[in-house]
């Protein structure tokens, strides 16, 4: 905006100076900061020379000029007082210039060393003989093998009193469907008794109860027999 | 156009400067840090005055112009390697230093924007009590004029401002403004006149009242 209205007061200077014939206000300026050390060129020259030229006869330019050379006194003034207002003691001046060097000595440093973050430890680690170890992996795994071998005993066994299982089945069957006489003698034995039990009991397939009544009265005839 | 002056008081420092500088920035390069930093010791001496001066003119905070002083030395030292030996030191380190405080200016705005407390009114009562010397009356009009030109140079846009602190306050050349400030001379100048334009509009009820 500002740039816009600087144009304009610009635009409006030139017209006003072409119609009243007035030097612009940027060339009095320009005359009174170049009255000191003039190098000018041949068309800048020749511009001054007559805005210099029309100065002296009009009484209105030269007001200006004279304001304008009084403002650039002015400001030269000031610049000068307020150097000299500058609060510039050599103590305060050496102050500034060790703080400099201070500053400079910690840029030119070399980086600091980061330091780690102070971690926890993790304990440390007891180490046993191997026989120790050996020891302590064979007592710890023991239950599970122990587990894991009668299992394998189990399914195996499982496996073969299945097979001679169905043929006993078949013949206990038979028996129950065709009802023979028992063979006493053959209850006689205590053994005889004891492995078909404990056949009986083991077999999986085939139900210890059934077994066992089957059994039942045979073994009641065995006991009043023995009796 | 306008006379290509140079700060007279810059001319004998400026080819020792620059020299030093390149010499620091071999310096740097090669590793010897301890020698470039006691090289670069004679450099601060040197602009010390200077930078604080023009850090002063934009900031006027005696705390802040201090920092702005450290900052732009600091920034200068850790980026000599990238100066280019064609410029000027003092061209460059001022370049640093005008744009050190631009970004310090806009920091406070913005502060100032949301947080505007009595602090800052106080302390800037305080420093204008201790800038003040009221023993002779026509220096305190003197600083009160001062004051008032101050006030109307911060009010300039930031690059005008700039261009007047540099050519009227530092009495750098156009050309040498434009290389400190990295635009074009016809640029500076057309700023410089409008500038000065502005300054006139905004003292100008005051040098009536002065006249009264």
């Amino acid at each position: 905006m500002e740039l816009i209205n600087d144009w304009f007061k610009t635009i409006g200077h030139a017209v006003r100076q072409a119609i009243t014939g007035h030097p612009t206000e940027n060339t009095l300026i320009e005359i009174a900061l170049s009255k000191d050390n003039v190098v000018l060129d041949g068309q800048g020259r020749s511009k001054l020379e007559d805005a210099q030229e029309h100065m002296r006869h009009c009484k209105r330019c030269t007001t200006v000029f004279s304001e304008i050379n009084a403002t650039l006194i002015d400001i030269n003034q000031s610049g000068h007082s307020t150097a000299h207002a500058i609060p510039d003691s050599t103590h305060r001046r050496f102050r500034q210039r060790s703080k400099i060097l201070r500053r400079i000595d910690a840029f030119l440093a070399p980086p600091a060393t980061v330091l780690r973050f102070p971690s926890i430890a993790p304990p440390p680690c007891i180490r046993f003989p191997p026989l120790t170890a050996c020891l302590v992996i064979i007592c710890a795994a023991g239950p599970f093998l122990s587990i894991a071998v009668r299992q394998s005993v189990t399914s195996s066994s499982n496996q073969t009193t299945a097979v001679s299982a169905t043929q006993d089945d078949l013949e206990s069957v038979n028996a129950r469907t065709t009802p023979t006489t028992i063979d006493l003698d053959g209850l006689n034995t205590d053994e005889q008794l004891m492995a078909e039990i404990e056949y009986a009991v083991s077999n999986t397939r085939v139900s210890p109860l059934t077994a066992l009544d089957e059994l039942t009265p045979r073994l009641h005839e065995a006991t009043v027999t023995v009796r | 156009m306008i006379g290509t002056k140079s700060a007279p008081a810059l001319e004998p420092f400026r080819n020792t400067d620059s020299k030093i500088a390149s010499e620091i920035k071999g310096l740097l390069s090669s590793g010897n840090h301890e020698k470039a930093r006691n090289r670069f010791e004679e450099i601060i001496n040197t602009h010390q005055s200077r930078v604080t001066r023009i850090a002063y003119y934009y900031l006027r905070d005696p705390a802040e112009v201090d920092e702005a002083v450290q900052d732009a030395f600091l920034k200068a030292f850790v980026h000599l390697p990238t100066f280019r030996d064609e410029l000027h030191f003092d061209l460059w380190l001022s370049r640093i230093a005008v744009n050190g405080c631009l970004d310090r200016l806009k920091a406070k705005t913005r502060r100032r924007r949301w947080i505007l407390t009595d602090n800052d009114r106080i302390d800037e009562l305080i420093y204008q009590e201790r800038t003040h010397e009221p023993s002779a009356e026509q220096r305190l009009l003197a600083s009160e004029r001062r004051d008032q030109l101050l006030a109307a140079v911060e009010r300039l846009p930031k690059r005008q401002r700039s261009i007047v602190i540099l050519n009227q306050f530092e009495g750098y050349s156009t050309k040498e403004v434009a290389n400190t400030l990295n635009i074009a001379e016809a640029t500076v100048r057309v700023h410089l006149f409008r500038a000065i334009r502005s300054l006139r509009r905004l003292l100008r009820p005051l040098e009536s009242d002065t006249a009264l």
